[in-house]
């Protein structure tokens, strides 16, 4: 451990705070009103020129009610940055019409993905995801794209299947990490179950702890011990009991992530009527 | 804002300083090592190498860089502009900054305030972060290698991809069994588990795990055993084929940093980085016996530089499919079954220098392909002269 | 391999006949795979030591060039000269056999009637006006001092040809027979031609009396 001398919490604020407190509404406005703009900029962009410019002035007067009603500490303005360029990435991924672009458009999202857990001090999973994503999975992306690329884009590439079923899921996901992010701070206490040999529940923060948890200088060493385990294999314990469910959750998603593309992949039968 | 960044300043100088020793250094150690790989390179071929420039042509490095970065700027039509510049930078960035967490000479576990050897001190994940950024290494090379718009190039940076995404696993798991033992991902406290006497290094309880660690990582680096993407012969310049001047520059620099990084995390993980028997450990240790310590880490560093470099004048290319042959019917298997005998000793709470048996695994696997191989051959020479009933209709 | 081959005796029976079943053929072994060899590391190391070896043994075959000047074979075709003949006059007498031997078209002529009421020069009908040899264009085969009829051009051994300009690659007349000049002070005479000697053509033609040509030129051949 190497605590810092200062609790970056203590920064001061760059923006101030100017919605105080209505986090959760402003969220929820947010991201309404990007669902909103979406649905407008797909159906402008077949239709008409207005609609696609109102979806865009929309998108962008969400982002920046989102962007001024977060409160900016000095490290949040990184964060940002990286938000921002993950951000892009993705738009860049769904976007450009070179796979290739498409691809390192995905390994930018996921790489500034990254950049924002290591500045939640997230090492590992940050370290785990680059190693998983951008290290292999998009690199074997490229290699399969640089054998298979197809001279021109299929009409099954372009062509908007259900816009609505597509906003409306994903504003429901939207609005449930939403809701699980802009509860209060606080973290449910852990329980101290012994029966579970090698839970991080024996070592785990207190109930009721902020999160994320800062070192203080105050702390005892064994206080601050608590914050990480110490061994590698605490590590592995901690992915194997306490983190079981979200583990295999996230395994579960790339198989079925795995059977979506190949469902997706199969050319669909052109109807000659 | 800036009250509070100069509320940060002694935490963050020691930083500043190290990033700085390492951007100062690393382009000046990457021209110098093309200059002693030229000298090793004239030595073993019998020749004298450059020695016209300055004395012993200790100049030539610099009259060579000087040269290469006046060259002309060349950018063929055809190539897919923003990307074929940003792959050289993306290359050489990535190589530097696995450099982050690389301690670069002794630094104590209990940190204290002040210059340290290191970047960024402490940081739990060290060995996992230094695979992480140096896994991204790849991206420069097939971005390269596809922004050219070349036939040469897209064919090192397909061969590239495959290459990288094939060592990573050996590479991994070779550094699995040291990490088991230690503990921590941390790498001072990988090399501090090492201190104490010679047998304590990790290179005499894990032999199997330094050669496919070795072996794994130089593949990553492509040097000469394992340049695939950029063999001349093939490939006229592989991915760097449209890349000259300075972006070529670049290239080179991240593969000579590359080399660097290797040699350092041989060092560090195998060879007892900065410890010595007999020498003191760096924890409250005065400035003589940490710059002792930085002598012999460095000492180790350019033994196992010494070794890749001659690795290249005494070893011929390999063909693509034994390259994947040896990744993956070699190094994989060897470090799954060298990580299971960690895990026993571990489990059962064996003395951890029993693991020197596992040098038997590649004796055993010598054996096994012998066998194999051999048996291949007969049935075929069976075949050929017709004594099987197969060869009787397959031959003709 | 496939089944109606099989089937048919005849063609069963030529296969059992191909010389490769028959005793006569012997059959080389081929070598065994130790352990050894398969663990690659021995080779490896082996290959490391050879390396080694080489780099302490200390002893470079590089010669240091500007220092140190190779040695070179008085065969050697390098620069172009033009000879002169006893009385110092040029020697060729402008029969563009050189010019119509070159493959790369490098050698210009223009000749000139010797002047008559010269005393030097009453026994020769013709003279080079201009000789030019473009250094760049010539790709040194030797065939002009072959084809020449009196050994009059000839190659010398100097090697070093370098120049600023394309037109400083241009040798004239008197430059070619400076090189001579050059050569002949400094003892780097070609070995092949008979210099001193006047060729077959100069001497009364062999051909004219019927008799065959000569199988070599000059007297030695």
């Amino acid at each position: 451990m190497n605590p810092l001398p200062i609790d970056p919490k203590n920064l001061p604020l760059v923006n101030g705070d100017p919605f105080q407190g209505n986090l959760a509404q402003i969220l929820l406005m947010v991201i309404l009103l990007g669902a909103v703009a979406y649905l407008l900029l797909q159906h402008g962009l077949i239709k008409s020129k207005m609609m696609a410019w109102a979806g865009a002035g929309l998108f962008a007067f969400a982002a920046l009610m989102a962007f001024t009603s977060i409160p900016m500490q000095l490290d949040s303005l990184v964060r940002m940055c990286f938000s921002i360029l993950a951000v892009a990435g993705g738009i860049a991924f769904i976007t450009t019409r070179e796979p290739v672009h498409a691809a390192l458009g995905f390994a930018t999202a996921v790489l500034s993905s990254c950049g924002v857990m290591f500045m939640q001090s997230a090492y590992f999973i940050a370290a785990a995801t680059m190693i998983v994503y951008a290290g292999a999975t998009i690199i074997i992306f490229l290699f399969v794209l640089m054998f298979a690329q197809k001279a021109q884009l299929q009409w099954y590439d372009v062509q908007l299947t259900s816009p609505v079923i597509a906003t409306v899921v994903a504003t429901s996901l939207l609005l449930a990490i939403a809701w699980s992010v802009s509860e209060s701070g606080e973290i449910l206490p852990v329980k101290l179950d012994l029966t579970r040999p090698y839970s991080l529940a024996e070592t785990g923060p207190s109930p009721g702890t902020v999160m994320p948890p800062v070192p203080e200088a105050s702390m005892t060493q064994e206080q601050l011990n608590a914050f990480v385990p110490a061994k590698t294999s605490g590590l592995g314990r901690s992915m194997f009991t306490d983190y079981l469910l979200a583990i295999e959750l996230a395994g579960t998603v790339l198989l079925v992530a795995t059977l979506g593309a190949i469902v997706l992949a199969q050319k669909p039968e052109r109807d000659l009527s | 804002m800036i009250k509070s960044l100069l509320e940060f300043w002694p935490v963050l100088w020691p930083a500043l300083a190290a990033i700085g020793v390492i951007l100062a250094v690393v382009p000046f150690l990457g021209l110098y090592m093309t200059f002693v790989e030229r000298k090793i390179a004239a030595y073993v071929q019998d020749r004298v190498g450059p020695n016209r420039v300055g004395p012993f042509g200790l100049f030539q490095a610099i009259a060579d860089g000087i040269k290469i970065f006046l060259k002309e700027q060349l950018i063929p039509d055809h190539v897919f502009t923003t990307l074929y510049f940003l792959a050289p930078a993306f290359s050489l960035i990535t190589a530097m900054f696995a450099l982050v967490v690389m301690p670069f000479g002794p630094v104590a576990t209990d940190y204290k305030d002040g210059f340290r050897f290191v970047v960024a001190p402490g940081i739990d994940i060290g060995i996992l972060m230094m695979l992480a950024i140096s896994s991204l290494s790849a991206y420069g090379i097939i971005i390269g290698g596809w922004a050219s718009n070349n036939k040469y190039s897209i064919y090192g940076a397909i061969r590239s991809c495959a290459q990288f995404i094939s060592y990573e696993i050996p590479l991994g798991l070779s550094i699995l069994g040291v990490i088991a033992i230690t503990g921590s991902l941390n790498i001072e406290k990988i090399v501090e588990a090492q201190s104490g006497s010679l047998l304590d290094w990790n290179v005499f309880w894990q032999p199997v795990a330094m050669l496919v660690f070795f072996t794994a990582a130089l593949a990553e680096t492509n040097r000469l055993p394992f340049d695939l993407p950029e063999c001349e012969q093939e490939l006229v310049g592989g991915f760097h084929t449209e890349y000259s001047g300075i972006k070529f520059v670049l290239y080179f620099l991240a593969e000579y940093t590359h080399i660097v990084t290797v040699s350092f995390l041989t060092a560090l993980l195998f060879l007892g980085g900065w410890h010595f028997p007999g020498l003191p450990g760096p924890s409250g240790a005065s400035t003589p016996i940490l710059l002792l310590g930085l002598g012999v880490l460095l000492a180790k560093v350019a033994l196992v530089v010494l070794v890749i470099i001659l690795l290249r004048w005494s070893l011929p290319r390999f063909r693509f499919d034994q390259l994947m042959g040896l990744a993956w019917k070699g190094l994989i298997p060897l470090g799954l079954i060298n990580l299971v005998g960690v895990a026993i000793v571990l489990s059962l709470g064996l003395p951890k220098h029993l693991l020197v048996a596992t040098v038997i695994l590649p004796v055993l696997a010598a054996y096994y392909s012998a066998a194999k191989f051999n048996a291949s051959m007969a049935s075929t020479d069976a075949m050929r002269q017709g004594l099987s009933p197969q060869g009787a209709v397959s031959y003709e | 391999m496939s089944d109606p081959q099989k089937n048919d005796p005849q063609k069963n029976e030529a296969q059992m006949n191909k010389p490769s079943a028959k005793k006569s053929v012997k059959w080389g072994e081929a070598p065994k795979m130790s352990i050894l060899d398969a663990l690659y590391l021995p080779a490896i190391a082996s290959g490391l030591a050879t390396a080694v070896r080489h780099a302490v043994s200390g002893k470079a075959t590089t010669r240091q060039y500007p220092e140190v000047e190779p040695e070179i074979p008085p065969n050697y075709r390098g620069v172009h000269r033009l000879n002169r003949d006893e009385a110092g006059r040029v020697k060729c007498v402008a029969c563009y056999m050189c010019q119509t031997a070159c493959p790369a078209n490098c050698i210009e002529i223009i000749a000139a009637p010797a002047p008559k009421d010269d005393p030097h020069w009453k026994d020769r009908d013709k003279f080079p006006a201009t000789f030019t040899i473009d250094e760049l264009r010539c790709i040194y085969c030797g065939m002009c001092e072959e084809a020449c009829p009196v050994d009059a051009i000839e190659l010398t051994s100097i090697y070093d040809l370098t120049g600023m300009t394309r037109e400083e690659m241009i040798f004239d007349k008197e430059k070619l027979l400076s090189v001579f000049d050059e050569t002949v002070k400094s003892g780097q005479d070609p070995v092949r031609t008979n210099r001193g000697n006047l060729g077959p053509a100069a001497e009364v033609s062999p051909t004219a009396k019927g008799a065959p040509p000569p199988p070599g030129r000059g007297k030695s051949g």
